[in-house]
């Protein structure tokens, strides 16, 4: 067994001991410290034994929240108080660095524990303040958190960055899309500005139009009021009850009854007692099936005068609705005038049939037995003539000629007359017809007529046209015939026949270089019998040109002549364009 | 009168007209050959051999008839329509001879089957020369139909 240990030696020991020890009083005077605890603090022992503890460590001026002498300060009180270990959490306290090292101060971070020693009277004698140097560790510690923060960070940052750029990716494909979408928009855009530009255009056309029509609506209601007011017509409107809503002056003078007097009477007023039920029974089926014999239509009707007087009338009727009511407005015509008129009429025409059918039998009845005794007289005539002739005087003998002469021409006259009656009853035949081939026809019908003269005969080009054939050769034929007779006198009769156009019609036309006549009786040249000429100068018998006129206008055209005496005369005619100088 | 063949029934009423035609005809030596019935009815009679020329032989029928249209009783129209409807008279050639130059006779004329349609001039000049003519072709140009038999 060895010997007990020395008391001095105990210093050494505890000097010695690896462990950072400090003893303090209860003052909280450093009396004791191991070398270990020098080390760690940077302390030598002289310096601090006998000094007050928070003299030797004060907190870091450097370091705002600095909390090491008052945890310490207040674990060293619970133990004074309590007289139990305290053991403290870990406490940065940093400390000074020597001036020779530096000066200022260094992080440190310690795990403390005070313990008690407690004196015989019970109280604390001392107080063990027993540290350890965590401050490696902490720092580890707070390196691997930080490092782990940084990872952290780092992860936060990349899972941030990750969805940034998924973000920034989905923001490029929307940016995309919402280029594209934009591109559609603005052309959509620009489409529907278009389209409301149209349709604001339309709109303002439609609003112009509108404003013109009401305008005119205005002018139209203020010009029909004036037509209504002033019409000689009756204008007569209804309730669907078929009572008088309004009631023209024309009413007013046809019916004899004053507006103020009829408006809200009944239709019926209007009509004779016989025809009421029929109104009334007409009204109220175009009320429920809309159907109506009258409206949208004209009729004739029977009306009835204030003073009881019946007349016949004429209706246009029209229905029509306000307000979802259903009216009626009709404009009635007195037709009193135009009934007698038309009885008139009729009575004319079956006279005139009858005129007619009399002329007809009157003109068979002139070609027949008007004939008969020309006929006669020429034939007995000629018979003195040739088998009396030993007992007729020279005298007689003329007379009877003339008497021959006169019944030749008569019977010539008739039967002239009796061709432009026909013309005006035979219905004409148009076809295709080359006037030049009638013109030809003409010219050797009437060759008789140019024996023993000298004539030149100049026939131009003749369009073909739609005519009577018959009839237009008949034109011709009294035309060049015309031109040959009274070209009789001249030594060498020109007769030229062509065409030419005239206000956008072919104008035919016979011009001869004979006696022609005085323009101031041209109006005469186409009536019946009418002459210019003496008959013993030019025979005829004044029907010719008065054919000729009958079968022109039967054929829609005209006819007209230009002369001057002694200088030739043209006749001319178209076939159509008639109208254009009516 | 009957011993004589006729070769021309005239039906004609105006006397001055039969007056002159015969007249013509005489000029031409073809006037004794003239029959000539004053109606339309009296035509008929000497065609179909009734009332007073019923015992007219069936040999002296007319070589032609001259024919007016405008006739008192029956007109010269119904004749024509009577004997071209009846087998004994169609052969005989008709001529009407006429003042009237009105379309629908003429028309009706022809509908009707007659041989000619002759418009009376006034003219006598002419008048004559028209009688001469159709006498000439009718009574020595024209082949006759064969005299028709009595049916028994």
């Amino acid at each position: 067994m060895a010997q007990p240990l020395p008391t001095s030696d105990f210093q050494a020991l505890f000097e010695s001991e690896p462990g950072l020890y400090l003893v303090l009083t209860p003052a909280l005077t450093i009396v004791a410290v191991s070398d270990a605890y020098l080390k760690a603090t940077m302390t030598k022992r002289e310096e601090i034994l006998g000094h007050g503890l928070f003299e030797v460590f004060p907190d870091n001026p450097d370091d705002p929240t600095a909390t090491g002498v008052r945890n310490l300060k207040a674990s060293l009180d619970r133990v004074l108080t309590n007289r139990v270990p305290d053991t403290m959490a870990v406490q940065k306290y940093d400390i000074r660095r020597p001036e020779s090292e530096g000066g200022g101060f260094e992080e440190r971070y310690w795990s403390p524990v005070n313990s008690p020693v407690l004196g015989a009277d019970g109280k604390v004698a001392y107080i063990i303040h027993r540290v350890e140097d965590v401050t490696e560790f902490v720092r580890l510690k707070q390196e691997g958190s930080e490092q782990h923060r940084i990872i952290e960070r780092l992860q936060t940052r990349a899972a941030e960055m990750e969805t940034d750029i998924f973000r920034k990716a989905q923001q490029i494909q929307i940016t995309e899309r919402l280029r594209a979408r934009a591109a559609q928009m603005e052309a959509e855009i620009s489409r529907r500005a278009q389209q409301i530009q149209e349709a604001n255009n339309q709109l303002q056309r439609e609003l112009d139009a509108r404003k013109r029509a009401e305008a005119a609506l205005q002018k139209s209601e203020e010009g029909f009021r004036a037509v209504a007011e002033t019409a000689t017509e009756a204008i007569v409107s209804a309730d669907k009850r078929g009572h008088i809503t309004y009631f023209n002056p024309g009413a007013e003078r046809i019916f004899g009854y004053a507006a103020r007097d009829v408006i809200g009477s009944p239709l019926t007023l209007l009509m004779p007692q016989r025809f009421h039920e029929a109104h009334r029974q007409g009204l109220s089926r175009f009320l429920s099936t809309g159907q109506a014999r009258v409206i949208g239509r004209t009729v004739e009707l029977v009306g009835q005068r204030k003073e009881g007087t019946e007349f016949p009338l004429e209706l246009s009727l029209a229905s029509w609705k306000a307000g979802g009511e259903t009216y009626f407005t009709g404009i009635l015509r007195d037709i009193t005038e135009r009934k007698r008129l038309e009885q008139e009429v009729q009575q004319r025409s079956a006279a005139f049939e009858a005129a007619n059918k009399e002329l007809e039998a009157f003109s068979y009845s002139v070609s027949h037995d008007l004939r008969a005794p020309l006929r006669a007289i020429d034939g007995f005539s000629r018979i003195l003539l040739e088998d009396h002739i030993a007992h007729l005087p020279a005298d007689a003998q003329r007379y009877l000629h003339a008497v021959r002469n006169n019944s030749q021409q008569m019977g010539r006259l008739i039967d002239d007359l009796l061709t432009f009656a026909r013309l005006s009853r035979q219905p004409l035949s148009k076809q295709l017809v080359r006037p030049a081939d009638l013109v030809q026809q003409c010219v050797e019908e009437l060759r008789a007529e140019q024996q023993g003269r000298r004539v030149e005969m100049a026939i131009g080009d003749l369009p073909a046209c739609q005519a009577d054939p018959a009839l237009l050769k008949q034109v011709w034929l009294n035309l060049i015939s015309n031109a040959l007779k009274y070209t009789r006198k001249q030594e060498m009769a020109v007769i030229a026949v062509g065409c030419q156009e005239q206000d956008s019609a072919t104008a035919y036309f016979v011009r001869d270089n004979g006696v022609g006549f005085d323009m101031r009786y041209a109006d005469k040249l186409f009536g019946v019998f009418q002459r210019l000429h003496r008959a013993e100068e030019y025979a005829g018998t004044g029907v010719g040109l008065a054919i000729v006129q009958r079968i022109i206008h039967r054929h829609g055209g005209r006819v007209w002549a230009e002369a001057a005496v002694n200088h030739g005369a043209t006749f001319y005619f178209t076939l159509q364009g008639a109208a254009l100088h009516a | 009168m009957l011993e004589n063949t006729v070769e021309i029934l005239l039906v004609e009423d105006n006397p001055d007209d039969v007056e002159l035609t015969l007249h013509a005809f005489r000029k031409h030596n073809l006037a004794n050959r003239v029959h000539v019935a004053r109606d339309g009815a009296e035509a008929l009679d000497f065609l179909f051999r009734t009332s007073a020329y019923k015992d007219r032989r069936i040999e002296d029928s007319p070589h032609v008839v001259l024919l007016d249209l405008k006739l008192p009783k029956v007109d010269g129209l119904e004749v024509l329509q009577r004997m071209k409807a009846d087998p004994r008279t169609r052969m005989i050639p008709v001529v009407v001879l006429t003042t009237s130059r009105e379309d629908r006779d003429i028309t009706e004329s022809y509908r009707l089957g007659v041989n000619s349609y002759i418009v009376k001039p006034v003219n006598f000049e002419q008048f004559t020369e028209a009688v001469r003519q159709l006498g000439l072709y009718w009574l020595l140009m024209n082949e006759p139909p064969p005299i028709p038999r009595e049916p028994r």
